[in-house]
């Protein structure tokens, strides 16, 4: 999935940077700069999406940083699990992708709108 | 004896020499095998890495060509087209089945219907079903009929995508009679086709199935919309006595929790077999209103344990009911029993 991913927001402009599994997005979040867009599998290796978006709203930077959770787990419990933990919105599989990357720019748009700082605006996503 | 010790290395000698071949034999199989693997793999990545980018462009655009694919890889391409089809949805579809039959997948598909490894006829068949063409139908039919549960579900799953008001029809009288096919995974393919589409066809079975195979259909129900399958369920109590059946559409009312099922739930509070009492209970407990309050308080004075504690559980949940209220209740009891059982539940209130 990630690969449609990436192609989908690399087609829109933005400048993507994968990361393999929690274990490496945590890296990520830890040693980059906040990016415009974060966008979380819910089921990764090593450290979940949720775990992962509870350290980035921990993390200063990163903690305004839109955040996008993609998964198979569709129920209410699952949902209201991720938003909970900070996410700003859930999409579920399967998925339009037109769909996903208005979200995305959506997101981006408001997240850059509500930014005071002008250096925010990066166009990357993660 | 010097002529019995040089047979006797001659042998040794031999012996060692085909060992040792026999060693180098092995090793270069062994190597050979690795080589094959590896060149495999690095094979497989590069086509993957060709096909997803492929894929991937006919996801945004409508493609015009596609890589012709070859028979020894078609395995590959359908199992990665067959995934970008699981997590996507809308008009990207309609593209990837385009891609599919200009890369002619639709040709491998069919003919993979015929291999001897069940992968490939899985594989196939799911290609099949997404593909949508009503062509196929003939073909998937006896495989759906077939004894290998795998096989047998993966084909009648492709006929619901290809026509499911037609493939309901055939799908139904099999699901109740095939014990081998997962629940969810029918389950998954019933919500697949919605409501509008199983409703009134599992309605219809379900109350005119034989009460060995209605539990079954009553959980499948639940796919349906909600008066479909509270005229189903009405219908099948009306008609049974079978405990098991009771049982299973009383958990299944309960489940809906919709107003109209409190007035089929309530009958079952006098019936005399505890277990069904029990689910009785429950489903007042989730549904019920004032009107239930003295049927609840009686059942707090039954002989069993649960039935005493579903019941002070499903008072402390009407809408009604406050927690001085349920006191007072408490208070009014002469039983010993009643009194204790709702003085656990307004303890459990309490910590919670």
């Amino acid at each position: 999935m990630s690969h449609v991913i990436d192609f989908l927001l690399t087609r829109e402009g933005f400048s993507v940077r994968l990361a393999r599994d929690g274990r490496e997005a945590l890296r990520a979040i830890a040693e980059e700069d906040p990016f415009d867009v974060v966008v979380l599998d819910v089921m990764m290796p090593f450290a979940s999406g949720v775990q992962v978006v509870r350290a980035l709203r921990q993390t200063p930077g990163w903690d305004i940083v839109p955040v996008i959770m993609v998964s198979g787990k569709g129920s209410e419990s699952d949902v209201v699990m991720a938003l909970e933990a900070g996410a700003s919105d859930y999409l579920t599989k399967p998925f339009r992708p037109r769909e996903f990357v208005a979200r995305v720019r959506a997101h981006v748009l408001r997240a850059r709108a509500a930014a005071s700082a002008p250096g925010q605006a990066s166009g990357r996503a993660g | 004896m010097v002529g019995f010790q040089s047979f006797i290395a001659v042998i040794a000698l031999w012996a060692a020499v085909l060992v040792m071949m026999l060693t180098l034999g092995l090793f270069a199989v062994i190597v050979g095998i690795r080589i094959a693997q590896s060149h495999g793999r690095r094979r497989s990545e590069r086509l993957v890495r060709r096909w997803r980018n492929v894929l991937a462009r006919a996801i945004v655009d409508e493609p015009v060509t596609a890589p012709p694919v070859s028979r020894r890889d078609a395995p590959e391409i359908m199992s990665l087209w067959g995934y970008y089809h699981e997590f996507l949805r809308g008009d990207c579809k309609t593209h990837l089945n385009r891609l599919a039959q200009l890369a002619g997948l639709d040709i491998h598909a069919k003919r993979g219907l015929r291999s001897d490894r069940v992968r490939h006829r899985l594989l196939s068949i799911h290609v099949l079903g997404n593909l949508r063409d009503r062509e196929t139908r003939r073909l998937l039919r006896p495989i759906s009929r077939s004894a290998n549960p795998y096989l047998s579900l993966a084909a009648a799953h492709a006929l619901m995508r290809i026509s499911p008001r037609e493939a309901i029809t055939d799908l139904i009288p099999m699901i109740a009679q095939r014990p081998d096919w997962p629940p969810a995974r029918v389950m998954a393919i019933l919500q697949e086709a919605g409501p509008d589409v199983v409703s009134e066809p599992l309605a219809r079975a379900a109350v005119e199935a034989d009460e060995a195979y209605q539990p079954l259909l009553i959980i499948y129900l639940s796919t349906g919309h909600d008066r479909a399958v509270l005229r189903a369920i009405r219908e099948i109590l009306l008609a049974t006595s079978d405990e098991q059946v009771i049982i299973t559409a009383l958990y299944q009312i309960t489940r809906m929790a919709h107003p109209d099922g409190l007035r089929i739930v309530r009958v079952y509070l006098e019936h005399p077999n505890w277990l069904i009492q029990l689910h009785a209970v429950q489903g007042v407990g989730r549904m019920g209103n004032e009107m239930d309050v003295d049927d609840l308080v009686r059942m707090l004075r039954h002989r069993k344990y649960w039935i005493r504690l579903r019941a002070a559980q499903a008072l402390a949940k009407l809408p009604t009911m406050t927690s001085a209220r349920l006191a007072g209740i408490r208070d009014d009891q002469d039983d010993r029993y009643a009194r204790d059982i709702l003085q656990e539940v307004i303890s459990q209130e309490i910590a919670a």
